[in-house]
């Protein structure tokens, strides 16, 4: 597995979506064991978003849950990703951020619908046809992903090396056709 | 405007920060004299006064009105400005709260017209 990520063409089939990562995985269940690309990983249910949303809001209030906790705590889970992938040898940015979402999306959070960089605003905007923390949420009248939301950041952040702020500007749960995010460089 | 509001908190003495915070944790407006990650402690307030809110409603106390850490080298003077924006000023003398909340409440109409 070690050398299957170093195969360029592998690399580019799965940022294309040609290619699964199954190879990627190594899944031993009666040791208790499931790694990727050489990491331990687990298998949680999708349900956790709503627990710990729940569970965050009874503490802090909503707006600190969702906007403050969830956010900042996915966002330095893509933050960790990406430097993973750094020390595997991907540095090139633009390299790093369609492999780290294809690789989420491959674990099944959400479908990639598209990923643009204007290289002159140094804005990214990525666009999911489906995701799973709205699925989970259900119908709402506002955006609900923010754990989505901060992973995604992270990625971005960790990839270009520069502070960014996330915010999501459509959601499958208020009823638009997709949920997009749009990641753009932060002022402070 | 905003900018400009926040500026005069910082011409009291000891006053080194000034922020506007959405409940969210997002900056609004800032000014501050170091650096300063401004948006990291945007979370951390959000999350402070998500948490007294809470306590307020748990215990039926009421709303929020403003709050006070006070901290060894001074403090930080967080309020509520809206039902989703909050003010928080930051002094290294504790005397300045006293000064600060009088501020703030010679200005809020000000604050809240221009959020």
């Amino acid at each position: 597995m070690s050398e299957v990520i170093y195969d360029q063409s592998f690399v580019a089939s799965v940022i294309n979506g040609k290619q699964d990562v199954r190879a990627w995985f190594d899944w031993k269940p009666l040791d208790g064991r499931m790694a990727f690309i050489d990491s331990p990983n687990i298998i949680v249910p999708a349900s956790m978003f709503m627990a710990l949303h729940k569970s965050m809001t009874k503490i802090v209030g909503e707006a600190a849950a969702g906007g403050v906790i969830s956010y900042r705590a996915y966002m330095d889970l893509g933050i960790e990703n990406v430097a993973y992938l750094q020390k595997k040898g991907f540095n090139d940015p633009e390299t790093l951020v369609p492999l780290a979402v294809s690789l989420f999306s491959q674990m099944g959070w959400f479908k990639i619908d598209r990923i643009d960089r204007n290289p002159q605003t140094k804005e990214t905007t990525i666009r999911l046809s489906q995701c799973i923390e709205s699925e989970t949420f259900g119908a709402s009248n506002k955006t609900v992903c923010n754990c989505t939301n901060g992973l995604l950041t992270g990625i971005v952040a960790g990839a270009y090396g520069i502070k960014v702020r996330g915010k999501e500007t459509a959601c499958l749960s208020k009823g638009d056709q997709y949920c997009e995010f749009v990641i753009t460089e932060s002022a402070s | 405007m905003l900018e400009d509001l926040l500026d005069e908190f910082m011409t009291i003495d000891g006053v080194f920060a000034a922020l506007i915070i959405g409940k969210d944790g997002v900056i609004i407006e800032s000014a501050a004299e170091d650096a300063m990650d401004v948006e990291e402690i945007g979370s951390m307030v959000s999350t402070c006064i998500g948490s007294s809110e809470v306590i307020g409603g748990t215990l039926a106390l009421g709303e929020l009105h403003d709050m006070t850490l006070e901290l060894d080298k001074g403090p930080v003077y967080i309020a509520p400005l809206t039902p989703n924006d909050v003010i928080a000023v930051v002094a290294d003398t504790i005397g300045t709260v006293g000064h600060v909340r009088s501020e703030l409440e010679r200005n809020r109409r000000r604050l809240v017209a221009a959020l």
